[in-house]
C-alpha cells in the first residue's frame, strides 16, 4: 500500500502526456486505418447501403407477395362469384378513390379544426362538470314536473268529465223541462177535452132525465113501494152538492116523502141499538143507516161488462152507486140506486195492470183504487178524470182505503208495506214496514189510530198511524185473504184461506168469538168475505161458485142457492141491506134479491 | 487522464471489412443458398454483436439435425475457431494475416466445445456480461474497483450502449470516471492480457505503471518481465527518465490495434488510450511465421 500512497511528480505526468507518443501513435493508427479501412470503407458502405436497399425491397416485395396472393385470393372468390361484381368493385374502387382523395382534403381540415377543438376541450371539460351538476338540477326538476304535470291532466280530466257531466245535466234538465211544459200542456188540452165531453155528457143526461121525468108523470099507475125506493134513493143525491136533478112538483114531493122514511129509519134503528148508534159518533166508517139485511135468494139481474176476471167491489157510503174491478185493468162505476137494475156511470181508466182493490170516499167524490202496477190511483167521479196517481210501492197493491174523512189513503201491498198518503198533497206521509205481504186492510177509527192489516204469515196486526211497530198481533189459522168491519165497527170478520174458515172476532176483545166453516168452502187467493150492513150475517164465496153465509147471532149457516159456475171472489151487501152482489171470476157480477 | 481525443478516436474508428460466408462443409445443411455478406466492422466490438445471423437466418435450420438441439453459430478462420470473447480487432491481430477483407467462415456444426464457450440462446446479454465482468475486473486492478463501486446500474448499460450502438461520445462519458486517477495517482496495477495465439492463455499479471523510484515503466519493461524472448534490451538509453529500452526481438511482432508499438511507450499512457473498451490493453505478441 505504500506504493500506492506515492504521488508522481508532475514532471512525470509531463513525460507521459507531452510526450511524443500521442502524435506518434495517432500516426500510427492513421496509417492503419488508411491500410485496413480506407481502401474498404466506400465498397463496404455501398454494399451496406446497398444491401440494406435490397433488404428493404426484399421486405415490401415480401410484403407485395403477400398482397398480391390475398389479391388473387380476392380475384378468385370474386370469379367464382356472378361475374357482375367485378366490374362493380371497379366502379366501386373509382368512387372509393375519389372518396379518399376528398376525404384526405376532409382529414387535412379535420386536422386543422382538431387543433382549435383541442383548445376547446379544455372549456368544455370544465363546462361539462357544470353541465353534470345543472343535469342534475335538470332532471329533479322534470321529475317535479312530470309529476306536477300528471297532476294537472288528471285535474284536467276530471275538470273535463265534470263539465261534460254538467253539461249533460243541463242538457237533460232542459230536455226535462220542455217535456215536463209539453206533459202540462197535453193534459190541460186533455183536461179540457174530457170537461167539454163531460159537460155534454151531463147535458144529455140532464135531458134525458127530463124526458123520462116527463114520461113518469104521464104514467102514475106504479107501486108506491118501487116508488119509495127509488126516490129515496135520489132524495140522498139531492143532498149532495153534486145535485142532478132539477126540480118538478111532484118528484119534489116524493123526495120529501123519501126523505121522512129515511129518517123515521134511521130514529127505530138507533132507539133498538143505543151502543151501535153511540159507536157511529166515533167511526163514520159505520153505516149512518142500515136496514134489516136480506138472505140472497134470487138472482134479479146478471151484468157482463167486464172483459176480464173481476177481483173488487166497493159500495159508496151512501149506497148510491157501486164500483167493481179487475184484470182488465179499469174500474166501472155503477148507479145503484134502483137496484137490481144497474147502469154504469162511468169507465175509470189509467191502471195498467188488474185493480185488485177499490174504495169510495165518504162523499162520493172519488174513487181510489189499488192496482198490480204497483200504483193507487185516485179519480173523480164526476167526470172520471185521474186525479191523483200515488206511486211508492214496490208490488203489487191488494188493498186500499179511505180514512181520516177521505183526507188519506192507506194502502197494504205484497211488498210488506203499509202507506200512507195524503190526498190533497198526492205524497206518502208514512210507509210502515209490516214484515209480510199485505192482504187486506180495515181501518177502525177515522184518526187512523188503528188500521187493522191482514197477513200472508197468518197474522192480523193492529197499527197505530203515529208509530213503527205494530201495537198487537193475532195469529189466525190461515193466510189472511180479507178483512171486513161490521156496520158497528165493534166486530172484523176475517177469512183465512188454508184452513178455509171465517173467524168473527170481538174487537174490543182481540179475539175470535167464533169460527165459521163449511164444508165444499174453498177459498181463493183473494177471498173476500163480507158482513150484512146490519152486521147479521156473514158471507163468503168459494171457488166452486157457492156462497157460503151465517148468521152471526145463531152461529148457523143460512142456506144461499149455488148460482155462480165459476169462483166467487167478492160478495157484498148493498149498505140499505135490500141487495147483495157476488162478483164472479168469469166477468160478470150477479144482483140478489131477497126470496 | 486519459485526453488526447484525437488517439482515442482514432483507436475507436479502426474498422476491419469482413467476409462472412457460410464455411464450405456446412453449405449442405442450409435450408437456401445465400451470398456472402460484406461488413465494415469496429475493431472494438465482438463477433456474436454483428449483424451477420439476421443476414443468414433464412437459410439456416433452427434446429441442429443430429442432435436436435438449437443449431449453434460459430465463426472460423482458417479452421480455427474464433473466440467470441476476444474483440474483433485482437483477434485479427492475433490469426488475421495480412489479406484484406478478412473472410471468415459461419459455421452451424460440430461446434468445438473444447475450445469455445457457448454463447447459449441470449446472446447479446451473454456478451454483455463477460464485458462488464471484465470492465470490473479492469477496474479492480486499476483503482480497486473504487470508481466502478460508484457506477450505477444505468451507466453500466450506458457504457455497454455506447460500445454496441458504436456511439464514441456516450461510451466515453462514461468510460471517461474509469480512465481517471485517483488523487491524482497513477493506476495501482494497469490491466492487460497478452495474446500469443488464439487459443493459447492469456497472459495477465499485476504490473505497476511506475517503479518504486518513481520512473514509468514502459511496454518494453512489461514484455521483458512477462514474455522476455519477444523483446531484446538495448544497450544505450537516450532518455534519462526511462531505466532501460527495448526493442522487439527479431522474428517477433508487438501489436496493439493492429499497430507496431514502440517499446517504450509508458504503460500508463497505453492504459489510458490504447485499452479496449473492456478497459483492459490487449496486447498481441505473435512470431513471424517464416
Amino acid at each position: 500500500m505504500g506504493e500506492s500512497s506515492k504521488r508522481p511528480q508532475l514532471r512525470t505526468w509531463e513525460l507521459i502526456y507531452s510526450g511524443t507518443w500521442p502524435k506518434q501513435y495517432a500516426e500510427k493508427l492513421r496509417q492503419r486505418n488508411a491500410k485496413e479501412t480506407a481502401p474498404y470503407k466506400d465498397v463496404f458502405t455501398s454494399f451496406s447501403s446497398l444491401y440494406n436497399t435490397l433488404e428493404q425491397y426484399r421486405g415490401k416485395i415480401k410484403k407485395l407477395d403477400y398482397e398480391n396472393l390475398r389479391r388473387q385470393e380476392d380475384i378468385k372468390s370474386i370469379i367464382s362469384d356472378p361475374g357482375k361484381k367485378l366490374t362493380e368493385s371497379d366502379k366501386n374502387f373509382l368512387a372509393l378513390q375519389q372518396e379518399n382523395i376528398q376525404l384526405i382534403r376532409q382529414h387535412e381540415t379535420t386536422q386543422r379544426e382538431m387543433l382549435r377543438m383541442a383548445m376547446k376541450v379544455k372549456d368544455v371539460a370544465s363546462k361539462e362538470t357544470q353541465i353534470i351538476a345543472l343535469e342534475g338540477k335538470c332532471f329533479r326538476l322534470e321529475q317535479e314536473n312530470g309529476v306536477l304535470r300528471d297532476e294537472f291532466t288528471t285535474l284536467q280530466l276530471m275538470c273535463k268529465k265534470l263539465e261534460e257531466d254538467n253539461k249533460n245535466l243541463m242538457m237533460e234538465n232542459q230536455h226535462m223541462v220542455e217535456k215536463i211544459l209539453l206533459h202540462k200542456k197535453e193534459e190541460v188540452d186533455v183536461i179540457n177535452m174530457h170537461n167539454e165531453t163531460m159537460k155534454k155528457l151531463k147535458e144529455h143526461q140532464m135531458f134525458y132525465e127530463l124526458e123520462s121525468a116527463r114520461k113518469e108523470d104521464t104514467s102514475p099507475d106504479q107501486s108506491l113501494s118501487h116508488l119509495y125506493m127509488t126516490q129515496g134513493s135520489q132524495l140522498d143525491n139531492i143532498s149532495l152538492p153534486r145535485s142532478r136533478l132539477g126540480g118538478s112538483n111532484s118528484s119534489a114531493g116524493a123526495a120529501v116523502r123519501g126523505g121522512l122514511f129515511s129518517r123515521l129509519f134511521r130514529k127505530s134503528e138507533s132507539e133498538s141499538d143505543d151502543h151501535e148508534s153511540r159507536h157511529s159518533s166515533v167511526s163514520s166508517r159505520c153505516r149512518l143507516y142500515s136496514g134489516p139485511a136480506i138472505i140472497p135468494g134470487n138472482v134479479a139481474n146478471k151484468v157482463e161488462q167486464h172483459t176480464s176476471e173481476l177481483y173488487s167491489l166497493a159500495f159508496s157510503y151512501q149506497g148510491t152507486m157501486f164500483a167493481t174491478g179487475g184484470a182488465d185493468k179499469c174500474i166501472k162505476l155503477w148507479r145503484s140506486s134502483n137496484l137490481p137494475n144497474v147502469d154504469s156511470i162511468a169507465t175509470l181508466t189509467g191502471c195498467n195492470a188488474g185493480v185488485m182493490s177499490i174504495d169510495i170516499d165518504e162523499r162520493d167524490q172519488f174513487v181510489v183504487g189499488g192496482s198490480n202496477d204497483s200504483a193507487v190511483r185516485m179519480w173523480q167521479v164526476s167526470g172520471g178524470q185521474i186525479r191523483s196517481t200515488f206511486m211508492g210501492h214496490d208490488n203489487k197493491i191488494y188493498s186500499v182505503k179511505f180514512y181520516s174523512h177521505s183526507q188519506k189513503i192507506v194502502s197494504g201491498s205484497h211488498d210488506r208495506t203499509l202507506r200512507l198518503w195524503d190526498v190533497r198533497t198526492s205524497k206518502n206521509v208514512r210507509t210502515i214496514f209490516a214484515r209480510s205481504s199485505c192482504h187486506d186492510l180495515a181501518v177502525l177509527s177515522e184518526q187512523g189510530t188503528d188500521i187493522v192489516s191482514g197477513h200472508f204469515d197468518k197474522r192480523l196486526r193492529f197499527w197505530d198511524e203515529r208509530q213503527d211497530t205494530s201495537s198487537f198481533e193475532m195469529l189466525l189459522d190461515g193466510r189472511i185473504t180479507s178483512l171486513d168491519l161490521s156496520g158497528c165497527g165493534k166486530f172484523l170478520a176475517c177469512s183465512c184461506k188454508d184452513a178455509s174458515t171465517i173467524k168473527f172476532i170481538d174487537l174490543k176483545l182481540r179475539q175470535a168469538i167464533a169460527t165459521f166453516t163449511a164444508d165444499g168452502l174453498r177459498m181463493g187467493e183473494h177471498t173476500r168475505c163480507s158482513f150484512s150492513p146490519d152486521g147479521q150475517y156473514i158471507a163468503c164465496g168459494s171457488t166452486d161458485g157457492s156462497i157460503f153465509l151465517w148468521n152471526t147471532r145463531t152461529l148457523k149457516r143460512e142456506e144461499v142457492p149455488k148460482m155462480h159456475s165459476s169462483a166467487v171472489p167478492v160478495v157484498k151487501w148493498h149498505p140499505m141491506g135490500q141487495s147483495f152482489i157476488s162478483l164472479e171470476k168469469s166477468k160478470k157480477f150477479y144482483v140478489w134479491t131477497d126470496v | 487522464m486519459a485526453n488526447d481525443r484525437e488517439v482515442l478516436r482514432e483507436v475507436w474508428d479502426g474498422r476491419l471489412p469482413i467476409k462472412f460466408s457460410i464455411a464450405e462443409e456446412d453449405r449442405e445443411l442450409l435450408l437456401m443458398e445465400k451470398d456472402p455478406y460484406y461488413i465494415l466492422v469496429p475493431r472494438m466490438t465482438y463477433l456474436p454483436l454483428l449483424p451477420v445471423k439476421k443476414h443468414f437466418e433464412s437459410a439456416i435450420p433452427v434446429t441442429d439435425s443430429s442432435d436436435n438441439q438449437p443449431t449453434e453459430l460459430w465463426f472460423s478462420y482458417q479452421d480455427v475457431p474464433l473466440k467470441w470473447q476476444i474483440p474483433i480487432g485482437v483477434l485479427y491481430d492475433l490469426v488475421g494475416g495480412d489479406t484484406l477483407p478478412w473472410e471468415i467462415k459461419l459455421r452451424i456444426s460440430d461446434f468445438p466445445a473444447d475450445k469455445l464457450a457457448r454463447l447459449g440462446t441470449t446472446i447479446e446479454e451473454t456478451v454483455r456480461s463477460s464485458f462488464i465482468h471484465n470492465v470490473k475486473e479492469a477496474g479492480y486492478m486499476k483503482h480497486r474497483g473504487a470508481v466502478m463501486m460508484h457506477l450505477l446500474p444505468d451507466q453500466h448499460t450506458q457504457l455497454w450502449r455506447g460500445l454496441h450502438r458504436d456511439k464514441f461520445d456516450d461510451f466515453w462519458k462514461i468510460n471517461h470516471r474509469l480512465m481517471e486517477h485517483i488523487d491524482n495517482a497513477p493506476y495501482r496495477c494497469v490491466p492487460f492480457r497478452i495474446y500469443t495465439g488464439i487459443h493459447d492463455r492469456y497472459i495477465q499479471k499485476f504490473f505497476k505503471p511506475m517503479t518504486e523510484d518513481e520512473k514509468l515503466t514502459t511496454l518494453g519493461q512489461l514484455l521483458k518481465q512477462f514474455k522476455p524472448e519477444a523483446v531484446v534490451e538495448l544497450e544505450e538509453t537516450d532518455d534519462p527518465d526511462i531505466i532501460k529500452s527495448y526493442e522487439v526481438a527479431e522474428g517477433w511482432k508487438v501489436k496493439i490495434h493492429g499497430i507496431e508499438t514502440p517499446m517504450n511507450t509508458p504503460i500508463q499512457w497505453l492504459s489510458e488510450h490504447l485499452s479496449h473498451a473492456d478497459n483492459f490493453l490487449y496486447i498481441v505478441v505473435v512470431k513471424i511465421s517464416s
